[in-house]
């Protein structure tokens, strides 16, 4: 009798890795701009999309937004939703990313760091935001009876 | 897809609650509407900058008379300008220990003053009924930047990290880093005086790391630092000179 092939895509252990890294990606990430709020909206100034007017409110709301995505993910509640807002989010950034690169702009992207040593708009940022995408697909497309029964797993 | 709209939605307006109430709570919270930087702080013209402030001797009981030289209009009658400097090179000899001068109206003399409030620098404004304001750096305008280049009058100082300045930076300019300001001003500026007109730029209108630097630097007594707001980008979009790699010296 054949063996049935593993669907690595659907697999308890990939869901529960892809959710544990990207919502401790999104805290992480939240919990920097908190605490550096100015210096974050002056990244998010430095990308010249926004009306200037507008890139206060935006910084003071998109890290409230990544870190309930986190701490949805990490609990379980509301995945599907919390993998769907994420997904956007990073494609939100690449699309800013990729405006700024193609407008020659020398500027930090503010997502982690806010060094500005560390934290370059670069393909390298590209790379890491669809990779973030990647991770997060399983959790969209996952079916919910594996999501429960990994999040009973993880507590139990 | 569409199901999971209004759980999207949901968080969204958690977040967006939860962030303005932080932000309202907290002392250091951002201004709802942001002003575009050139219309935080004032300009000043390289012709106020480049004004000669006339010796005067030492009172301790008058200090000298000053004004804020954003506050300026130009001045009315031309003090002696000082012979070109190249700002390429930095006075190797440690000057003699002066007190930074403020820049005052030419017309103005020791003899008028009376005892009047502390001195002004061009890198302060402050008003007598306001609460001291920290001290910070000014604007300059391209062509005022442009003037001063030109007069070889002023140190310009590229706040970009190293990599970037040796890309391409304006020619004569020095590298000092913002964020390594500390570490690095006094080898930078080895042997500049503090009264010396200093430029700093980056990379864009929007940019801080020139306004970081300006500051840092004024809070380290310097008395002439401004900031080219337009950066790199405006001064080569002018058509002004750039250069790659480091500079001789």
């Amino acid at each position: 009798m054949k063996e049935r092939p593993v669907r690595l895509v659907g697999h308890k252990a990939v869901v529960m890795i892809c959710r544990i890294i990207v919502s401790l990606v999104f805290i992480f990430a939240a919990l920097g701009k908190i605490g550096n709020m100015q210096e974050f909206a002056d990244a998010v100034a430095a990308f010249r999309i926004l009306p200037v007017t507008w890139v206060n409110v935006f910084a003071i709301i998109l890290p409230w937004v990544e870190l309930i995505i986190g701490l949805a993910l990490l609990s379980g509640s509301q995945l599907k939703q919390a993998a769907a807002l994420s997904i956007l989010l990073n494609a939100v950034f690449i699309i800013a990313a990729s405006s700024a690169l193609a407008r020659g702009l020398d500027i930090e992207c503010g997502c982690f760091t806010l060094s500005k040593a560390h934290s370059s708009v670069g393909w390298a940022l590209l790379g890491r935001d669809v990779a973030f995408i990647v991770l997060a697909m399983p959790l969209l497309t996952g079916r919910p009876a594996e999501h429960a029964q990994v999040s009973a797993e993880a507590v139990s | 897809m569409a199901g999971l709209i209004p759980g999207i939605a949901v968080m969204v307006v958690l977040a967006a609650g939860l962030g303005l109430a932080f932000n309202f709570m907290n002392s250091n919270g951002l201004p709802l509407v942001r002003k575009p930087l050139r219309e935080t702080r004032p300009f000043v013209s390289a012709s106020v900058l480049l004004a000669q402030v006339p010796s005067q001797p030492k009172q301790a009981d008058k200090p000298p008379v000053a004004e804020p030289a954003a506050m300026q209009t130009a001045p009315t009658t031309k003090a002696p300008a000082k012979p070109p400097m190249d700002v390429s090179q930095v006075p190797t000899k440690k000057p003699a220990k002066t007190t930074p001068r403020p820049v005052t109206t030419p017309t103005q003399t020791p003899s008028m003053a009376t005892p009047k409030p502390m001195p002004k620098t061009v890198s302060e404004a402050e008003s007598k009924t306001d609460p001291p304001k920290k001290a910070e750096a000014l604007f300059t305008n391209l062509k005022d930047a442009k003037s001063l280049f030109d007069k070889k009058a002023a140190i310009f100082l590229d706040g970009r990290p190293i990599e970037d300045y040796e890309a391409e930076h304006i020619p004569g300019s020095l590298s000092l880093f913002c964020e390594k300001v500390d570490d690095l001003y006094e080898k930078v500026l080895a042997g500049v005086p503090k009264n010396r007109i200093i430029v700093t730029y980056c990379s864009d209108p929007e940019c801080t790391e020139a306004i970081d630097l300006a500051d840092a630097l004024v809070a380290k007594g310097y008395t002439k630092v401004v900031i080219l707001l337009e950066g790199l980008p405006g001064w080569k979009d002018a058509g002004y000179p750039t250069t790659k790699g480091k500079e001789p010296g």
